[in-house]
């Protein structure tokens, strides 16, 4: 369906997507098919007009600036960012950011909820930007294909965070750490600020999230008293720092306890660079 | 030195007849087959008539001293009952294997398929042989397929001394097979699942016969998946034979195909809609090392070959 509309329309939006994209989403080192597919569905001739959007929002509705992308190095590497904002629009500014300011660009491909898989139309559009269902397997596969893999180990409780609870870290999940181990792929603490302020969060209505199938509910400002117009984050300005790749001995079969301590030196990373963040920033929107 | 047998159960059908076209020469042919068989270039074989659960293939066994089974008189046209798809498949199977046990066969050739694995939005990019067959979680009439795999398994690990090999490919598409792909590509108006679009792996019929003839030149035993040149998403394989996709909502078109196949006319089981909306992609690199197989022809080739008659 989503091929036969820009299919359809495609050949008169082609020309205004920004030529830059499709000059770097050439340059991509991603293994294409003989018709520029890969196995999980990423396809750049469909994915440029996707990212023509986020290209949009992220140089001109958040204005975002990335500090220390040259550390990503080349080749296989996990990018382990923290999570904020109840729309994963931290994902979308590091997915940009890898593909419009890396040298060469890169596809960071994101692990998102296995729900996506079942919805019509979304399916479609998140596997063509190259997104993957959050499979371990898929993980390790892409990153014996020296992919870059972007993961939120807060999962959805870190993007629901509450406004008090803001630019802290809650429980890091450790599958990330495993597959990080068994593939011997650097990891890259990436710290976003300006996410917990797009959409500030006061309360959780949960047995509302629950009823409706969200993973949850929040009350902010806006959301839900201007009912959809409510889920239009603030422009608030973004930072993403990159930090400095870290290199961890191990074969992924350790206990929970050893895998729980090199997580700790990845979230103390994050949390250094959010502070540092923080200190540098001269106001929320500029 | 005598020239080795391979017996070819369901030989009459479209891709066992390619497999019997490329065995080396070296090879005598004996097949079986319900169907009436089609005469092969430069080939003389040995034909029988005959249903495979019958008594009568166990003299065939007797007569001749087989050395390798391709067992490909697996049915799985949707339109006959369970009932009878379970007496060929299972049945059927289990005779033919006690006598390979039997008669002292050194090498068993068997095809199942990818489809046991079951399309699941769940499923990771790249499943390998020990991922579960869950198929019947969704689709409980191909639970012939499932039991016919799981009773092979079992069969290979009692007899370590028969090289077993199980082969699940992913769709094959070609001119001669019909199966519930084909058949669907084969319309003119298709009717796609409104808003998915996921990716299906498809291997040529040549290529599918080439890998079926490797497995007679290596000594190994196990479960392989075998994939051809690629991955491509729904539409496309449409767009490439031919095809005009109509997209129809989901509940609308799962209910309509319901009713359809009831009456006798729809083109697909219901539940097999299942493939056109979630991803079943296969790691078919184990097969490829063990068997030193490339498929030949490029996903183009592939696709081109399956509409034309």
């Amino acid at each position: 369906m989503l091929d036969m509309i820009l299919r359809a329309i495609g050949s008169q939006i082609d020309a205004s997507v920004d030529k830059e994209i499709k000059r770097r989403l050439k340059k991509l080192p991603n293994k294409l098919n003989e018709y520029n597919y890969d196995a999980w569905g990423f396809h750049p001739e469909m994915a440029q007009y996707g990212l023509q959007i986020g290209v949009w929002l992220y140089r001109y509705y958040w204005r975002t600036e990335t500090h220390g992308i040259e550390k990503v190095p080349q080749g296989r590497v996990l990018l382990i960012g923290n999570h904020s904002g109840q729309l994963p629009m931290d994902g979308l500014n590091i997915a940009v950011a890898m593909l419009m300011e890396a040298n060469p660009p890169r596809l960071a491909r994101a692990m998102i909820e296995r729900w996506f898989g079942t919805v019509p139309l979304l399916s479609t559009f998140v596997s063509r930007q190259g997104q993957i269902l959050g499979d371990p397997k898929n993980c390790i596969k892409l990153l014996e294909n020296d992919e870059c893999v972007m993961v939120f180990p807060e999962g959805v409780k870190g993007s629901g965070k509450l406004w008090y609870d803001r630019y802290t870290l809650i429980d890091f999940s450790s599958g990330f750490m495993r597959m990080a181990l068994k593939t011997k792929s650097p990891i890259v603490p990436v710290s976003v600020i300006g996410g917990e302020e797009q959409m500030p969060s006061f309360y959780d209505v949960k047995p509302l999230a629950k009823a409706l199938g969200m993973p949850y509910f929040p009350i902010t400002p806006t959301f839900p008293w201007l009912g959809l117009l409510g889920f239009v984050p603030f422009p608030t300005k973004y930072h993403i720092y990159f930090g400095d790749p870290l290199y961890f001995e191990g074969t992924g079969n350790e206990t929970d306890a050893e895998i729980q301590k090199k997580v700790d030196v990845v979230k103390a990373k994050i949390l250094e660079n959010i502070s540092r963040g923080l200190s540098k920033r001269k106001s929320i929107f500029w | 030195m005598r020239n080795k047998k391979v017996l070819i159960t369901g030989i009459s059908g479209g891709l066992a007849h390619q497999v019997a076209e490329m065995i080396p020469k070296n090879w005598d042919i004996i097949g079986v087959g319900l169907r009436t068989l089609r005469p092969i270039k430069d080939r003389k074989i040995e034909f029988h008539q005959l249903d495979i659960t019958k008594n009568k293939l166990e003299d065939i066994f007797r007569r001749r001293q087989i050395d390798c089974v391709i067992h490909m008189a697996v049915n799985d046209n949707p339109r006959i009952s369970i009932k009878q798809r379970h007496h060929i498949n299972v049945v059927g199977t289990m005779k033919l294997l006690e006598d390979c046990e039997r008669y002292h066969v050194k090498k068993v050739v068997l095809l199942s398929s990818a489809n046991v694995y079951g399309a699941d939005p769940n499923n990771p990019v790249y499943i390998t042989e020990d991922y579960p067959l869950r198929v019947t979680q969704h689709y409980s009439e191909i639970s012939d397929k499932v039991e016919f795999d799981s009773y092979c398994r079992s069969w290979m690990y009692k007899h370590p001394n028969i090289s077993t090999i199980i082969l699940r490919p992913c769709h094959i598409i070609g001119s001669h097979v019909h199966n519930n792909l084909t058949s669907y590509l084969r319309l003119r108006y298709i009717p796609i699942p409104l808003g998915f679009d996921p990716m299906i792996q498809v291997i040529h019929e040549i290529d599918m016969a080439r890998a079926i003839t490797s497995c007679l030149r290596y000594n190994k035993s196990g479960i392989y998946n075998v994939v051809g040149p690629g991955e491509l998403p729904l539409t496309e394989i449409i767009n490439i034979v031919g095809g005009t996709p109509i997209p129809v909502p989901h509940v609308i078109g799962y209910s309509a195909l319901k009713a359809l196949w009831t009456m006798g006319i729809g083109v697909l089981p219901a539940p097999q809609v299942e493939y056109l909306m979630y991803p079943c992609i296969i790691d078919g690199t184990r097969f490829q090392k063990d068997f030193n197989f490339r498929p030949q022809l490029s996903l183009s080739e592939t696709l081109r070959a399956t509409v034309l008659y």
